[in-house]
Order: structure tokens, then C-alpha cells, then sequence
């Protein structure tokens, strides 16, 4: 398991509601303009991302968040989302932040 | 003695097909209102299914709104190439504190590669708060 800083997508409606294009995941912290802090199962983590660094989430405490994952590391992880789910890969499209 | 002739005696039962426990949860304890949220979602992998054992979904009025409209918490489950239905819902329309909405559903059914289970929220009154609460447990195996 690990901490993943991504950027939300939706909001303009029930059909369209806020969320992060992961297959799987769970919202730790809606950090406003920085994102969301998601956390996804070990099976999803990307492989070479930068070491997490710490940040204090208010009211759930300091946490290894994974950010700024380079393109290469973040295609990498789209390819092998898009292999283990491959009935949803035309909306795996996480954005590291 | 209990004789065996189908093909498919010597094959385990799903909860012996290197099961693994998969749990998701949120509390937006004391939230503001907000759009409708996607807290959470599951998708069964390639070469896996699961079983979805539990949910729940709670909502509860937390602080007074002006006006109130209507607080919900619920548990939606996308098919592969599906569309989306409600397989678990709580809702609140009242604006007195403590008015709450609580659903517990068991043994909720399998899932297949590729179908999505995910846990909402969302709270359309203009200020106060409520807390929802979206949680479910699964069982994923070997298909």
C-alpha cells in the first residue's frame, strides 16, 4: 500500500462526480488545490517512483505521499494498469501531483 | 462414500482460490456540503473475481443547514461495459441534528473481471454539515 498524490478530475454532476482515474483506490485527504491523496493497493503502486516524501494531512497526521512522478515512471504505470484492468483502460489516466 | 464424477470436483471452493481480503472505507465525518465525491473504488483485476460480503452507508445530520436538502452516502457497482446502479443507499433530507440514515446489506454478490464497485457521497444543502459514511468488504480470489 502506498500514498499517491493525484490531481481530481470531475464535479460538474452526479453522472461526472469528483474522482481520481485510478481502477482502485481511497481518498486519505482532499488537499484543495494539491490534489487529492489517494491510497492504492500494493498490486498498483508504481515501480521507480521518487521516494514519498512526508506531508502533514490535517487531521489524519504525516504520511509518505508519492509526488511528482516522472512521465516515463507514470507511463510505465499506466501500461501495467492498463494490463490488470484492461476492461477500464480507456479511463486510467492518473495524474501525479 | 461420496462418489465424484464431474470435471469439476477437484477444483476449490472460491474462498480457497488464493483468497485475499479487500476492505474500503470513508468516513467524511462533520463534512460541508459537497459535490458528489467518488470515496473510493474497487475493480476486480484480470484473472481475479470477488465477492462482495458487506456495505454500508450512513448519513447523519450533523449541524443545522439554511436550507437543508439532501445528504446521501452510497455504494454503486459498474459491470464491465456496464452502466452504473445503486446497490446501497442512505439518505437525509431532514434538518434536525442527529436525523440519520443507516443500511447494512449482506452477502451483496460476485463480481466479474473488470466490474467496479465504488463509495459516494455528496450533500446538496447550503451550509451546515453532515457525516457519511461508505465502507465495504470483499473477498477476491483466483477465477
Amino acid at each position: 500500500m502506498a500514498y499517491i498524490r493525484i490531481r481530481p478530475i470531475g464535479g460538474s454532476g452526479s453522472l461526472d462526480p469528483f474522482r481520481v482515474p485510478l481502477p482502485t483506490y481511497r481518498q486519505v485527504a482532499d488537499i484543495g488545490a494539491n490534489g487529492w491523496i489517494v491510497e492504492v493497493r500494493d498490486e498498483d503502486v508504481p515501480e521507480g517512483a521518487p521516494a514519498p516524501i512526508n506531508v502533514n494531512v490535517p487531521g489524519v497526521g504525516i504520511l509518505p505521499v508519492i509526488t511528482n512522478v516522472p512521465p516515463g515512471v507514470l507511463a510505465t504505470w499506466k501500461a501495467k494498469l492498463d494490463e490488470r484492468y484492461p476492461a477500464r483502460n480507456k479511463t486510467i489516466d492518473p495524474t501525479v501531483v | 462414500m461420496r462418489i465424484v464424477t464431474s470435471a469439476a470436483a477437484g477444483r476449490p471452493q472460491y474462498f480457497d482460490r488464493n483468497p485475499v481480503n479487500r476492505t474500503q472505507y470513508n468516513n467524511a465525518s462533520g463534512a460541508a456540503p459537497h459535490a458528489p465525491t467518488t470515496r473510493w473504488t474497487y475493480t476486480v483485476p484480470a484473472g481475479k473475481k470477488a465477492f462482495v460480503d458487506s456495505l454500508m452507508t450512513v448519513v447523519r445530520r450533523e449541524l443545522v443547514a439554511a436550507p437543508a436538502a439532501i445528504a446521501e452516502a452510497y455504494v454503486t457497482h459498474t459491470p464491465s461495459g456496464g452502466s452504473a446502479a445503486i446497490v446501497a443507499y442512505s439518505g437525509v433530507n431532514s434538518n434536525t441534528v442527529g436525523a440519520q440514515d443507516k443500511v447494512n446489506v449482506a452477502a451483496v454478490g460476485a463480481m466479474l473481471p473488470g466490474d467496479a464497485i465504488a463509495g459516494l457521497d455528496t450533500d446538496l444543502s447550503t451550509g451546515g454539515s453532515a457525516t457519511e459514511i461508505v465502507s465495504a468488504k470483499i473477498l477476491e480470489y483466483d477465477a
